[in-house]
């Protein structure tokens, strides 16, 4: 807040001073009380929560003596001495007064308000000064002519630190705002939709970036399905929290079940009539189908690259020395094996199919989510062997099937169960 | 952990292990695919929790 600093009182201001007026003598102060009972005990500014206030408005020019309203020109001052009148305005809460020795012609305060003085924003049901005349939430989608009323506002205000050199337009013109026209407030824009979008991304949260208001402009303001009218309802909470509940209503394929472990508590459990064995309950793994999801993704297109029967890679060298070389899954010892044990196992009756290994490769490991703190996850991935190493460890290849989450199980929880 | 993979190996997969299950596979000849294992990777923490040295 800024209050401007009392003025001492004119009593106390020697007569001779020529801008006060007579002076009258001080009146005694009353004695002040001592003593530590007696002292006057005041509520402190926080304990009071008092607003600050704009000094008060100048009196009204009519109820002034005439002369002091008189303008003298330079050569006129000079040649005879205006009569001062010392005009003075009432105290606000504070005390705080102001004091003029000719009426002033313009009083930049009277339009100050509450916005100005605080940092904290004033309640909405405030007038509407020259620092609150912002461009409203809605402008950048406005998308109607630029001679609409709601145009006229735009001023950028003058105390908003946020806003750039470049945006701080009019602050230096002579016309006031209420009589600006639309076309000087956007100076440095081509129209009033690009100057509301600049207005935007140099306010608020500073975290907006040039790409990413490209990207607003391209893929949302200049499609041809938006629509303005779409969004005088929208709140980005609401309809945040109906994109989370529709993902969460869609399973995807995962199931979410208990996990039963069987302790040993050490006694008998031979006999029919002997108490059942301790079960401990380890809840929250989920986990997928596993046929549910080679089939997905062998009837997808990225299996194409897959191999469907394994042979052996082979490289002769210059001598004619034949080498086995292992590389791929396909073409190890293994998958040959379990190649041959499935052509001599008795096929389904009538199945003319070409029957196929469908190599599993697991792997599994925890994974810290935080670096503070224990959030942790244990995932199963699953690998398939027909497809080849090289396309299957890129990154980007989207080789890895996430199968099950398995939740994680202490022994003091163990231990507390079966106690 | 050995109760993890008593769930993941349901009656699908069993089925399918013994009997195979018919893809039609990417490049449009439908095959009797049987799943095999073939590796289990894991780290020293998780792999002597899944021998159950540790819990």
């Amino acid at each position: 807040m800024f209050n401007k600093p009392p003025r001492p009182p004119t009593t106390q201001i020697p007569s001779e001073d020529p801008l006060c007026g007579p002076s009258t003598p001080s009146p005694t102060p009353p004695p002040l009380p001592t003593g530590r009972g007696l002292r006057k005990k005041r509520a402190t500014w926080k304990v009071l929560e008092q607003l600050p206030q704009p000094p008060t408005p100048l009196p009204d020019r009519a109820s002034l003596p005439e002369h002091s309203l008189l303008v003298s020109s330079p050569v006129e001052n000079a040649a005879q001495s205006v009569p001062s009148v010392t005009v003075r305005t009432s105290t606000n809460i504070f005390g705080v007064l102001r004091e003029y020795s000719v009426m002033p012609s313009q009083d930049p305060e009277e339009t100050a308000s509450l916005n100005a003085m605080s940092d904290i924003p004033a309640n909405r049901n405030d007038t509407p000064s020259r620092t609150s005349r912002l461009a409203p939430p809605h402008a950048s989608i406005h998308t109607s002519s630029p001679h609409s009323p709601t145009t006229r506002n735009v001023t950028p205000s003058r105390t908003s630190r946020l806003a750039p050199p470049h945006a701080s337009i009019h602050t230096s013109s002579p016309h006031s705002p209420t009589t600006s026209t639309a076309e000087d407030d956007i100076t440095p824009f081509a129209n009033w939709s690009t100057f509301a979008l600049i207005n935007w991304m140099w306010k608020g949260s500073k975290e907006k970036s040039h790409a990413e208001v490209d990207r607003l402009v391209q893929s949302v303001l200049l499609d041809p399905k938006f629509n303005a009218l779409d969004l005088q309802t929208f709140s980005t909470s609401r309809e945040t929290r109906r994109f989370d509940e529709a993902l969460t209503s869609k399973k995807d394929g995962w199931m979410e079940t208990d996990v039963l472990i069987q302790v040993p508590d050490g006694h008998s459990h031979r006999l029919p009539t002997d108490p059942p064995i301790a079960t401990f309950v380890v809840p929250g793994l989920h986990r997928c189908s596993l046929m549910e999801v080679i089939r997905t993704i062998w009837s997808e297109e990225t299996s194409s690259g897959f191999h469907y029967a394994p042979f052996k890679l082979l490289w002769q060298q210059d001598s004619g020395n034949i080498e086995r070389l292992y590389g791929e899954l396909y073409t190890t010892d293994s998958y040959l094996q379990a190649q041959e044990t499935l052509r001599k196992s008795p096929g389904e009756p009538s199945c003319t199919l070409e029957r196929v290994i469908c190599a599993l490769m697991f792997w599994s490991d925890s994974t810290h989510l935080a670096s503070f703190g224990n959030a942790a996850l244990w995932p199963l991935y699953l690998f398939f062997g027909n497809q080849s190493k090289y396309e299957r460890c890129k990154p980007t290849s989207g080789a890895c099937h996430h199968v099950a989450y398995i939740p994680k199980v202490s022994l003091l929880q163990m231990v507390l169960c079966i106690v | 952990m050995h109760s993890v993979w008593t769930l993941l190996m349901d009656e699908e997969f069993l089925k399918a292990y013994v009997h195979g299950s018919v893809i039609c596979c990417a490049d449009g000849i439908t095959r009797r695919v049987y799943p095999r294992i073939f590796t289990y990777s894991a780290d020293y923490p998780e792999k002597y929790v899944i021998v159950f040295i540790f819990s």
